[in-house]
């Protein structure tokens, strides 16, 4: 399918949008914590995906390359507009009702509906550093392995297994402020 | 790491490290704290995007050089008036006869029609008359610029006849 689009088959690329936009678009709402966010990188990603297809050497690195274009757009939007989020305060976030979750967590400690415990897994990641916050996606969510993980994040492995580790421990810590028990 | 997700094609964690994990409690409280962490993060699941994505159809495929249309087009015109000078000059005839000077480009070679030359005897005649005309020219022009020499030198002896009487009457 990549190749078929390098070399100039239109239909290729609406598949290729088909097959993939749904990692793409799952990869930038745990990174932004926001969907109309992760929509607009979907949009974004595909668009330079399209545009500088050409600069793909190896096709079979195609998702580790789409993977990377995808963090750069989310990257370059959440430094845009949130800079001020920090492991700090692990329950900010730009969803509406946050208060009301952080009051509701503080008073009970009653089982939680997915629902809920997916928007304090979302504040969690939210408070932790990006490339954190990335290992943790790429590895937690998307389902790479460790080398594809250093790959995507074009940095060691060893160095790709200390953000993953970190991260990891930065979310249960964050989970355990605001009252979560992993 | 490895010891937690344990990949197939990584290399796992060494013995010496698994041994340590079954005699370290902390190490081993750790672990389990980890995989269930790995547990919490999985109750957040994929969701479908909110909208599909818009193509872009109206963009230049990829790998291949885009050119504007304007450029393509003003190429093309300037290929064309070079083709067509090319094919003009080509097959050019530039005339000069009794009807007058004539310029003509024409794709196709045409067989000159003899109505339309001079005869030998009449560029004879042209040229006579021509190189006559311009031997009275030179002629006449020979004779003002004699003229001319003349009328200057009498102007220089006048001066200096005056001078030479105004010298005598001083003296």
């Amino acid at each position: 399918m990549i190749r078929r689009f390098l070399e100039g088959d239109e239909h290729a690329f609406t598949e290729i949008v088909r097959k993939w936009e749904s990692k793409v678009f799952n990869l930038a709402w745990r990174y932004m914590g926001n969907r109309e966010d992760a929509q607009d990188v979907v949009q974004e990603t595909f668009l330079s995906v399209f545009k500088s297809a050409k600069n793909l050497r190896d096709p079979d690195s195609f998702s580790t390359w789409l993977f990377r274009i995808t963090l750069n757009h989310c990257r370059s939007r959440w430094r845009r507009h949130m800079p001020e989020l920090s492991l700090d305060d692990p329950m900010a976030g730009r969803e509406e009702g946050e208060d009301r979750v952080r009051e509701s967590v503080a008073a009970s400690s009653a089982p939680r509906d997915p629902v809920e415990t997916r928007d304090l897994i979302r504040k969690a990641l939210m408070g932790l550093s990006e490339e954190h916050r990335a290992a943790i996606i790429l590895k937690e969510y998307l389902g790479l392995n460790l080398e594809e993980v250093a790959r995507v994040m074009e940095c060691p492995l060893s160095t790709a297994k200390s953000r993953l580790y970190h991260g990891l421990k930065g979310v249960q810590r964050n989970l355990s402020r605001i009252g979560v028990r992993s | 790491m490895e010891l937690l997700y344990q990949e197939q094609g990584t290399p796992t964690a060494g013995p010496e490290v698994q041994e340590h994990i079954r005699g370290c409690a902390a190490c081993r409280k750790e672990l389990a704290e980890l995989k269930g962490l790995q547990s919490t993060l999985a109750v957040w699941q994929d969701e479908p995007p909110l909208r599909p994505v818009a193509l872009p159809e109206n963009l230049a495929r990829p790998g291949r050089f885009r050119i504007p249309l304007w450029s393509v087009l003003r190429y093309a015109a300037i290929a064309a008036l070079v083709t067509l000078a090319f094919l003009g000059l080509s097959n050019a005839q530039i005339q000069w006869n009794r009807n007058g000077f004539a310029f003509r480009t024409s794709l196709r070679a045409q067989a000159p029609l003899a109505s339309s030359y001079y005869t030998k005897e009449e560029i004879q005649t042209i040229l006579y008359r021509a190189m006559s005309d311009s031997e009275q020219a030179n002629f006449q022009m020979m004779l003002r610029m004699l003229d001319t020499i003349d009328q200057e030198r009498a102007n220089e002896i006048h001066i200096l006849t005056r001078q030479i009487k105004e010298s005598r009457n001083k003296n």
